[in-house]
């Protein structure tokens, strides 16, 4: 979905040249999973208590996630550069107006609903922790600026 | 916005995916267009006229009432 917001393509060579900066940057990806496994594997051998325990089971798993997310992008990628008929039909689903139209109100939904909850969640846990209040205080707060910075941002551009 | 895109591809025999792949866009999307559901962009709306050779007008029914002005 990100791929395809980011998509401002017309033509077959355009997409060629942005697949190829693709392959990079899912290298790049790749790195920073395997980047990930590792530190999870440190915690994992760290001397101490279930949190680290806990940490390096996230980072072991977020890691692996990532990498095989990147190798399966890569190869994706590789195909579509060897593949005339398969890039046109991938490069058609991203550029696809209505593909991206569908992407930008499912993620301006999914926002929407985000916040929405945690405006409920904020108002529920401040019964019974200040920890997790100001969590959700500062999520809608972040979303609120962001969301106000960006509006600012493309009324400007467009 | 109503449009005449299934009746112009029916009378030059032309099929959805052809349809899609001469504008550039997924066949679901011309499915979508066809019942109603999305109203195309205006470089769609241009590049679907031009490739039926007629004027934008002819092919998009722009309904006053419809769209309240």
């Amino acid at each position: 979905m990100l791929k395809m917001l980011d998509c401002e393509i017309r033509t077959d060579e355009e997409y060629s040249k942005k697949l190829r900066q693709d392959i990079k940057k899912d290298i790049l990806v790749g790195m920073i999973g395997l980047a990930a496994v590792v530190g999870g594997i440190f915690n994992l051998f760290a001397e101490g208590s279930m949190n680290s325990s806990f940490l390096g089971g996230l980072f072991c798993g977020t890691g692996f996630a990532i990498i095989i997310f990147a190798i399966k992008s890569l190869l994706k990628t590789r195909k579509q550069l060897k593949d005339d008929k398969f890039r046109r039909e991938e490069r058609l689903k991203l550029s696809d107006e209505r593909n991206r139209f569908i992407g930008m109100r499912s993620l301006s939904l999914a926002g929407i609903i985000t916040m929405g909850l945690c405006y409920i969640g904020m108002l529920i846990s401040g019964f019974f922790s200040r920890a997790v209040f100001w969590t959700f205080w500062g999520i809608i707060i972040f979303y609120s600026v962001t969301t106000c910075i960006l509006r600012a941002y493309l009324e400007k551009r467009l | 916005m109503k449009n005449k895109i299934h009746e112009l591809r029916k009378t030059q025999r032309i099929t959805q995916s052809e349809l899609a792949d001469a504008v550039e866009v997924t066949r679901q999307t011309i499915i979508s267009l066809e019942n109603g559901k999305y109203n195309a962009s205006l470089i769609l709306a241009h590049k679907i006229a031009q490739y039926f050779g007629v004027t934008i007008e002819e092919i998009f029914i722009f309904d006053l009432k419809e769209e309240n002005v």
